[in-house]
């Protein structure tokens, strides 16, 4: 199906992408496709092949089995000096006994463009990372974040069809990289940059990315907007590793009821699975609402507060439902209206987890 | 990366034993070699007043002085190359291989034999009637006049020196950052320009240690040229022994190994400053 209209605005489609390392499976047929202009998060553990496959784009290592299509172009057996993608690496790789202007001047000194251009251009490289006075620099006398920049404009100053990220803020501290995000969002933007990220920090991922793929063990998951995935998970995994959620087993009822250790929950009847059987019952943490006297809900449970852990905008409370441990977050703001009201250690209190937040899951295998 | 340790009075205090090896062991020698290179020839070679720079005079002006030191330092120069050649690929291989453990003991084996025994063991590998000969006449060439001959020299010296090269290169192809090269690849430098633009850079510290561990002893050396050279290859080693033995003229032996001294201090000096000063920039 759609075979034809595939590639036409696809910067990047990747299919049916296996590798091993010896009779360890580290892809195991990754189909992706990044349309132009995106911005598009590889999500996953470390360990799930999210490096291996950027650097199967960057052809810096070869697929043992599927296909590499560049801007609509086979580019699976393409050397990687002459594929138009760029990366930005976890380490930046800057060239120590190169200046910033000489690291950024690289890519386009390879394609031997003339002098003057390459001055024009490497200049405007660094006026939008803003760096223009540290041209000649050498890697070691920069911060952390401004290797970091030079290594966003060494990669840009190419023009890459795609910009590949390989976790490029994760040797960063926090407020440094909460910066560098949207310094990198205004750039995308600006530029009409394709990128693919590649990070493990899904709060990054929810913020950056026009969509994502979470991966797990080699395999794509789940592909879809933030909003989708954050909402409307498809596996316990991606429920778990994508935010946090309060994963509760149960048996299926049928007419959207299901048999928990909390009692009998309901949920949306058009999450029902088909059949009856084992399933999970999926809640965020701040889709609980917790209540000091009984309330006149559905699905209510009587909880003990086990802990409490204050972050300032929020009160994340640790419960214990007929034991199950349950995690909610409340807004923090001072308020006694139902629903909002703080709580203290050891306290009982009543948990409703409104049936129409709640995600069916089917039951996934461990491991 | 090279995080320096901060300097306290304990760290200062283990480079203690190491000051008075080389004070008592380099550094006064290497003094009372110039000190006697300033003194005059005694009835039994000894040195004696009247003290002078007559030993320079002496052998600046003797031109198979001249072609003495010229050979040798250039027997140190194509030592240096042909381990350059050998060693720096051998290096990258021992680095990336499964069996480093193995290709090192192969390396450092040879020291525990001793030295002389290692050129007499040339000695029967390049005779007449030697491996050398015997494998080329099973191709039906030879027999080669290959002892003595410089050429001999020349291997000789290059066999003794190989793992004073491969070493250091070693440690440092060992430390390189890889992800450099890939940079340079994916920001469209073709594999060759990779390697000179990211993985060479890298190996420059282990290159001038390797050329100046090579280099300055492979140019003083003696016993070899004496062995597999016939005796008729002179090189500056041979006349400093020749100067405090036979010829018994200790102050002219002094004088040219003050010379040789000065020239390997300058070669060494030239070398950091080329290769190994970008370390310390960091």
């Amino acid at each position: 199906m759609a075979e034809a209209s595939r590639g036409a605005s696809a910067a990047l489609d990747l299919r049916g992408i296996c590798r091993r390392y010896g009779d360890q499976v580290v892809l195991d047929g990754v189909d992706l496709e990044v349309l132009e202009g995106e911005f598009f998060s590889l999500l996953g553990p470390s360990g799930c092949g999210k490096t291996t496959l950027l650097r199967i784009i960057a052809g810096l290592e070869a697929p043992d089995e599927g296909r590499v299509f560049l801007a609509g172009r086979d580019m699976t057996h393409t050397p990687p000096h002459l594929r138009p993608v760029n990366t930005v690496f976890q380490s930046y790789a800057l060239f120590p006994h190169l200046t910033v202007a000489g690291n950024v001047a690289f890519g386009l000194r390879m394609r031997r463009l003339p002098k003057r251009e390459i001055r024009e251009r490497v200049d405007a490289a660094l006026d939008l990372v803003g760096l223009r006075g540290l041209a000649e620099r050498r890697p070691h006398q920069l911060s952390g974040g401004q290797r970091q920049r030079v290594a966003l404009a060494r990669a840009l100053v190419n023009e890459p069809r795609v910009l590949l990220l390989d976790e490029p803020l994760s040797a960063l501290d926090l407020a440094l990289r909460r910066e560098l995000r949207l310094e990198l969002v205004r750039l995308q933007e600006r530029l009409g940059l394709t990128c693919l990220f590649v990070t493990h920090d899904q709060e990054e991922a929810l913020v950056l990315s026009d969509r994502l793929a979470v991966m797990e063990r080699g395999r794509i998951r789940q592909v879809g907007s933030p909003e989708a995935v954050y909402e409307r998970p498809i596996s316990p995994f991606v429920a778990r590793f994508i935010g946090e959620a309060n994963l509760i087993p149960g048996e299926c009822r049928g007419d959207g009821r299901a048999l928990t250790p909390l009692g009998e929950l309901e949920f949306p009847a058009g999450a029902a699975p088909k059949s009856s059987g084992p399933l999970w019952l999926a809640i965020r943490p701040e889709k609980l609402r917790l209540f000091r006297t009984e309330p006149a809900q559905p699905n209510r449970v009587q909880a003990r507060v086990e802990g409490i852990v204050y972050t300032g905008s929020e009160n994340r409370y640790l419960l214990d439902a007929a034991g199950i441990r349950l995690l909610a977050e409340t807004l923090n703001h001072d308020s006694e209206e139902p629903g909002h009201e703080e709580f203290a250690a050891g306290e009982t209190l009543w948990v409703v987890l409104p049936p129409e937040r709640l995600v069916v899951l089917a039951d996934e295998p461990p491991g | 990366m090279s995080r320096r340790a901060e300097r306290t009075p304990w760290l200062t205090a283990l480079a203690l034993p190491g000051a008075i090896w080389l004070a008592a062991l380099v550094a006064l020698p290497a003094l009372a070699t110039a000190l006697i290179s300033l003194a005059s020839r005694g009835p039994f070679g000894e040195p004696v007043p009247p003290w002078g720079l007559h030993n320079y005079a002496l052998l600046l002006t003797d031109p198979l002085f001249a072609r003495v030191l010229t050979r040798s330092l250039l027997l140190g120069a194509g030592t240096t190359l042909l381990c350059a050649l050998v060693g720096y690929p051998l290096a990258f291989h021992i680095a990336a291989s499964r069996r480093q453990t193995l290709w090192l003991l192969a390396i450092t084996i040879p020291f525990f034999v001793n030295f002389l025994i290692r050129v007499y063991a040339w000695m029967l590998l390049l005779q007449k009637e030697g491996l050398v000969n015997a494998a080329a006449a099973l191709l039906g060439a030879g027999p080669f006049a290959l002892l003595p001959s410089a050429l001999a020299v020349w291997v000789a010296t290059v066999y003794t020196f190989l793992p004073f090269f491969v070493l250091p290169v070693y440690a440092v192809v060992e430390r390189i950052d890889w992800t450099l090269r890939d940079a340079a690849l994916d920001l469209g430098a073709p594999p060759l320009r990779a390697f000179t633009a990211a993985v060479l850079p890298q190996t420059l510290p282990g290159l001038a240690a390797g050329a100046a561990l090579v280099f300055v002893p492979a140019a003083g050396t003696f016993v070899i040229a004496d062995l597999l050279g016939g005796g008729k290859i002179t090189l500056i080693g041979n006349l400093i022994q020749l100067q405090f033995g036979a010829a018994q003229h200790w102050p002219l032996g002094a004088a040219a190994s003050t010379v040789l001294m000065a020239l390997a201090l300058l070669g060494l000096a030239v070398c950091l400053r080329a290769f190994g000063a970008r370390e310390g920039g960091r």
